[in-house]
């Protein structure tokens, strides 16, 4: 089962591979600048803080931290979830496949238990890299501004059960779609649908707290996260709506819930497919 | 386009077509004022015509001949009276009318959305930029992604890695370009003791010392604390010990820039198109 695994999603896992490799690489390339930095901006004052000092690099320091758990999530979702079911059907292999003296789901599941694996270990890989960054980051002090909230999204449970539901919605598109090009299709629109409203609305889901700004404008307390404010600017009346730090945990835990949550009962709906099909069929 | 590129590549069609009308009824319904949905306004703006370029290479270009090879249809549709390559072109020349509509009503959407931004905001982010936005260059930035799938289609002869191989080289060539490249396709001018003028595009800054060398950040720290120990921050702001420069590209230039990275997309969509024909038509050939 392992040779069979490997033979048929090599490209995919050689593919995956080289990017996780090559992001991390990033992640801990732009950890060294940032942290040497902090040393020597301990050491004698840098007029233009980290950041500033960074130059050029700071682009890479972005681009790596947001951009590379999204595309590793992507990749999973898009060429190691869709594929695996939907490419059974729509070439009429599952036929094959399940009528040999291995049962579909012992089938289903060794397969999902070894790509699984996989995905645990790059998407593992990467969140040790991207918190290595910004733990770094936020040694900066307020030079980037990098705090709990900003990273919310970069706390590893966070990211690999992120990459792991990923997989899991790949593999129950491919199931309902079974065609592959339109399960991949269906996988990327779906995915990115609920990655971005999780990121965007996750900080609404405990009702914020408010607080009437100072005249000079600030009020919030330390370490909050500002959501948004109302009233008139700069007159005493504005107030600010905001999340304490002390929720950060709550937050975290929050979204690994639901990502676990959304995973378990998308692995119950394939297992449930496959189930009926072989019955029927 | 004729019926049978419609009934192949209706869902494709219909699919790019609704991702964009999500797009248009998105925004002008954002509320700037808000955090939130500002956060999400840059987002869109940013990632929004990228993300279509790379639907089409993904989802139009890289399946449009590889999925004749996977289904073993080639050797129907290749073997009629007109040529193969002849039917490459023609299925080609009757997406590109689609794609260029589609482009322009994106391009449109997010010209939209830019004058939103600025309008909502004294100091908009650094990267609304209106750059992207010149149609030619965003044109080409779409066929070369088309191109880039049809070329992944044809050497892979298999959807599914076509689709893969064509999301990563894109996205790489986007990100390489867009954000690393491109400040330096013309040398930078280097401004010393004062400021690029307004509307540059800010390539990097550093300092120098006496002699005009280039000094790490680190050093120039180091120089200036070795000198004047307890004024570090006067001694580097002040330009006595070590001087402060500022690559930048001026205004006048980002024309300049623009158009010589809608020369490398249109050489890399002509390249990739004219690789695909002639590989077609070796193979027809052999």
């Amino acid at each position: 089962m392992l040779w069979i695994t490997w033979r048929q999603h090599r490209t995919a896992l050689i593919g995956t591979l080289v990017v996780t490799a090559g992001v991390s690489a990033l992640l801990l390339w732009m950890w060294q600048a940032v942290a040497e930095l902090n040393d020597a901006c301990s050491q004698h004052d840098c007029i233009t803080g980290v950041p500033g000092a960074l130059g050029d690099q700071l682009r890479w320091v972005y681009a790596s931290l947001y951009f590379g758990q999204p595309i590793l999530a992507g990749l999973v979702a898009m060429f190691w979830g869709a594929p695996l079911l939907a490419r059974e059907f729509e070439q009429r292999t599952y036929l094959l496949a399940w009528a040999q003296d291995v049962t579909p789901m012992r089938w289903l599941g060794s397969k999902v238990a070894l790509l699984g694996a996989a995905v645990l270990l790059l998407s593992g890989v990467l969140a040790a890299a991207s918190w290595q960054l910004v733990g770094a980051m936020k040694e900066s002090g307020n030079y980037f501004g990098m705090d709990d909230f900003k990273a919310l999204e970069q706390w590893p449970p966070t990211q690999v059960l992120y990459a792991l539901f990923a997989f899991v919605l790949g593999l129950a598109v491919g199931l309902l779609v079974r065609r592959t090009v339109l399960a991949i299709g269906t996988t990327l629109i779906v995915f990115a649908t609920v990655r971005l409203v999780v990121a965007f609305t996750v900080l609404w889901w405990v009702p914020p707290l408010r607080v009437a700004a100072s005249p000079q404008g600030g009020g919030l307390p330390p370490g909050a996260y500002y959501l948004s404010g109302y009233g008139m600017p700069y007159l005493r009346s504005a107030v600010l709506v905001y999340q304490p730090v002390e929720r950060v945990a709550t937050f975290r835990w929050l979204e690994v819930i639901t990502y676990a949550v959304l995973t378990l009962v998308l692995a119950g709906v394939a297992w449930a497919g496959v189930w009926r099909v072989t019955r029927v069929g | 386009m004729s019926w049978l590129t419609w009934r192949l590549q209706r869902s494709t069609i219909i699919a790019a077509v609704a991702l964009i009308a999500v797009f248009a009824v998105v925004v002008p319904n954002l509320d700037l004022s808000s955090h939130l949905d500002s956060r999400a306004a840059n987002g869109l703006f940013v990632l929004g015509p990228p993300a279509f370029a790379t639907v089409v290479a993904v989802f139009w270009g890289a399946p449009l001949v590889a999925r004749e090879y996977e289904h073993n249809t080639y050797k129907l549709v290749w073997s009629r009276d007109r040529s193969a390559t002849r039917w490459l072109a023609v299925r080609v020349g009757q997406l590109l009318a689609p794609l260029v509509v589609l482009t322009i009503a994106v391009n449109l959407i997010t010209r939209v959305l830019y004058d939103r931004i600025v309008a909502a905001s004294q100091y908009p982010p650094s990267d609304v930029t209106p750059y992207d936005l010149w149609p030619p260059l965003q044109l080409t930035m779409v066929l070369a992604a088309f191109g880039l799938g049809i070329l992944a289609g044809m050497v892979a002869r298999s959807s599914v890695p076509a689709m893969g191989i064509t999301l990563v080289v894109y996205a790489a060539l986007r990100i390489g370009l867009g954000m690393f490249a491109r400040p330096y396709l013309l040398p930078p001018l280097r401004y010393i003791g004062e400021g690029p003028p307004d509307g540059s595009m800010p390539v990097g800054f550093g300092y120098l010392d006496g002699a005009g060398h280039e000094l790490s950040k680190s050093d120039a720290v180091t120089q200036c604390a070795a000198t004047s120990p307890t004024g570090v921050q006067k001694c580097m702001g002040s330009n006595q010990i070590v001087r402060q420069y500022v690559d930048a590209q001026p205004p006048d230039r980002i024309q300049d820039l623009q158009l010589i990275e809608f020369g490398i997309y249109a050489a890399i969509a002509a390249v990739t198109l004219a690789a695909a024909w002639l590989v077609l038509r070796r193979r027809m050939v052999a």
